[in-house]
């Protein structure tokens, strides 16, 4: 569609007619037949490499650089924190990544500003079992560290979680 | 203390044998030595004078240990009590154990061959030492055996049963037939099954014995049972921070009292801020709101009505719902409750009302105290079942719920979702008065609202009631459930 351009102050109009655009270029480039939908379309080729930079990134190069997930020999851990007033409760939740074939213990030494707190129990048995300990303490620092010592039979792990307001 | 069922005990066995080369008459010969002496040191406590003391020896270990002990009874001063051994069957004669005593001419007697001269024998007996069966019999005793435990319990003798009256094992049922116990000494651990509520009024007093098993076997960590005695709780329960003041020592929310049962709600608040927690405040049904706030002094009161009431919980660090609540109404506010993360204790009414809502794992810590009946509420199992095998009901129902249960009666057993399990011996009928359990859920629900982890809160409660209920009874007596306040106050303290 022909239409004059206006210049008025603060009004701005982009003109955009196809068929113009498309006269101007040369016969050759006018006349050359589309056979790939990639071909002279430089922008869906940039959006392309991105998304699979993205797909590379997040698939193979982030779990390299992430830090190991929490574990102990078989076992996942995942410590959870919530804080009520002047009151710290953490959820350890424990889960079994294969079946066990004899019972054994877990000991949760949970070490923090007002002293200490000793968890005890089982392991769960079957494979993606799930145990859940808790544990509540006083706040008693501006800045709360806990210190969670894992340990089953000689296997150890050492978890440290810092509590600011 | 470690426990352990029929089938822990035979691995400790195996183990000695095995991985430290105990051989099996050595382990035989100290259970028979040290189970002679305490034998000895009951007879003489009991003032025995003159007559028999008849050994009865069936097949298994527990006859070899008991013909162990009938020769080093013979060896050592008997003061005029001389020894007999029966034996249920022929076959039973056979085997080193029994040679040397032939030798030695420990006179013995056949049960299936010589029936009516046992019978006769038994009338003088003035002490038996029971090893007719072990812990390992699957079922009743077979009709032959169950005579004679009935002729064993018609005699007025004192009877000593070695590892566990015969016809007990972990699958005892109320009515089989069972030797009924002065005495039990138990060898090498307590089992599961002298705990059972049908058998443990047969076993009497019992008493641990020793038998050289390695350290590290018995107290391995990896055994899931505990009998727990009150040495274990300084052990389980922290003493107080000096500096602790009334908001770190706890604050709870206790949901109770209802119209007609504003009793239980008081007593479970009471025993509450008498364990550990600094401030405890009773939401009470609006009904008797006057009635409570004029006797509760220390104890904030607040009149909540129902339905629609949504709980208060900003500031507190545990909750209890349920002594004397009543139902109607509640569910929702229980709901809200269980939502809200915060540790709680869940007794009486509100645990039926926790059955409606369905259990299943819940970012709440969470203990149930349900004695047998609410157990059944719960479960949906009968109470008489719940009674027969409480443990593996309340194992189940734990690992169900991811709850902490404690299933209290004249035994009480504190289960964790792991299966980790602690018994304590009640045995106290005193006990058996109307708003203990109220106590007992307060004291829970203290002890949660101070921090202290939720299984190690649950058996400390259990242990501080049960010697309350116990000094309650020396000192006072029957008494009611409020008798008990000041003495768990002193309780308390000395973990404190």
């Amino acid at each position: 569609m022909d239409r004059e351009e206006t210049r008025e102050p603060g009004q701005i109009i982009y003109h955009y007619n196809r068929e113009e655009r498309l006269a101007s270029l040369s016969p050759e480039i006018r006349n050359r037949k589309k056979t790939r939908w990639l071909r002279g379309n430089r922008g869906m080729i940039i959006l392309l490499i991105d998304v699979l930079f993205l797909v590379f990134f997040f698939s193979i190069i982030r779990p390299l650089l992430a830090p190991a997930p929490d574990s102990l020999t078989g076992f996942g851990l995942e410590f959870e924190v919530k804080e009520e007033r002047s009151r710290i409760f953490l959820t350890i939740s424990v889960t079994a990544l294969k079946e066990l074939t004899e019972e054994k213990t877990l000991k949760l030494l949970v070490l923090h500003g007002g002293g200490q707190s000793v968890l005890t129990d089982l392991l769960p048995m079957e494979k993606d079992e799930e145990r859940v300990l808790y544990a509540s303490f006083n706040r008693v620092e501006e800045v709360t560290t806990i210190e969670i010592v894992a340990t089953i039979g000689e296997d150890k792990f050492r978890k440290i979680l810092v509590i600011r307001p | 203390m470690k426990l352990v069922d029929s089938k822990g005990m035979k691995e400790i066995d195996r183990k000695a044998q095995k991985d430290y080369g105990f051989p099996e008459l050595v382990l035989m010969e100290n259970a028979g030595i040290e189970a002679c002496l305490t034998l000895e040191k009951e007879i003489r406590g009991a003032k025995v004078e003159g007559g028999l003391v008849v050994f009865v020896a069936g097949g298994g270990n527990n006859g070899g240990d008991t013909l162990v002990m009938a020769r080093q009874y013979l060896n050592n001063d008997t003061g005029g009590k001389t020894p007999q051994i029966i034996y249920p069957k022929l076959k039973n004669a056979e085997g080193v154990h029994q040679n040397i005593c032939r030798t030695l001419g420990i006179p013995s007697m056949i049960w299936e061959r010589e029936t009516e001269k046992v019978r006769e024998k038994l009338k003088e007996a003035a002490v038996l030492v029971d090893g007719l069966t072990g812990t390992g019999i699957k079922g009743p005793l077979s009709s032959d055996l169950a005579e004679l435990v009935e002729v064993i319990n018609k005699s007025p003798c004192l009877k000593v049963a070695l590892d566990v009256p015969s016809g007990i094992s972990d699958t005892y049922r109320k009515g089989d037939p069972a030797v009924k116990a002065d005495i039990t000494l138990s060898i090498g651990l307590p089992k599961s099954c002298h705990y059972l509520p049908a058998a443990r009024p047969l076993c009497g007093r019992i008493e641990q014995i020793k038998i050289g098993f390695p350290e590290a076997l018995i107290t391995d960590p990896n055994i899931p049972g505990e009998l727990l005695t009150m040495n274990d709780l300084p052990e389980i329960i922290p003493p107080l921070h000096p500096s602790d003041y009334k908001n770190p020592r706890g604050v709870l929310a206790v949901y109770g009292g209802s119209p007609g049962t504003s009793g239980a709600g008081i007593l479970a608040a009471s025993a509450a801020g008498r364990s550990r927690a600094g401030l405890v405040t009773l939401f009470i049904d609006e009904g008797c709101y006057q009635a409570a706030a004029a006797v509760m002094k220390s104890i904030m009161v607040q009149p909540v009505s129902y339905p629609g009431y949504k709980p208060e919980v900003k500031g507190f660090t545990a909750f209890l719902a349920g002594p004397g609540w009543g139902k109607e109404g509640r569910r929702d506010t229980l709901k809200e409750l269980l939502s809200t993360g915060l540790p709680g204790v869940l007794d009486a009414d509100a645990l039926e009302l926790y059955r409606d809502l369905g259990p299943g794992r819940r970012e709440t810590p969470l203990i149930l105290t349900p004695h047998p009946g609410e157990m059944s509420v719960l479960t949906g199992t009968a109470r008489d079942e719940i009674l027969a095998d409480p443990l593996t009901v309340a194992k189940e129902y734990a690992k169900k719920s991811g709850a902490v249960i404690t299933l209290k009666s004249h035994i009480v057993y504190v289960v964790s979702p792991a299966g980790r399990y602690s018994i304590i011996d009640g045995m106290n009928p005193a006990l058996g008065t109307g708003g203990t359990g109220d106590l007992l859920a307060g004291i829970t629900a203290g002890l949660l609202s101070a921090g202290i982890p939720v299984y190690d809160a649950a058996r400390g409660a259990a242990l501080i009631h049960q010697h309350a209920g116990r000094i309650g009874y020396k000192e006072k007596g029957l008494f009611l459930a409020e008798d008990l306040l000041p003495i768990i106050s002193v309780i308390a303290a000395k973990v404190t």
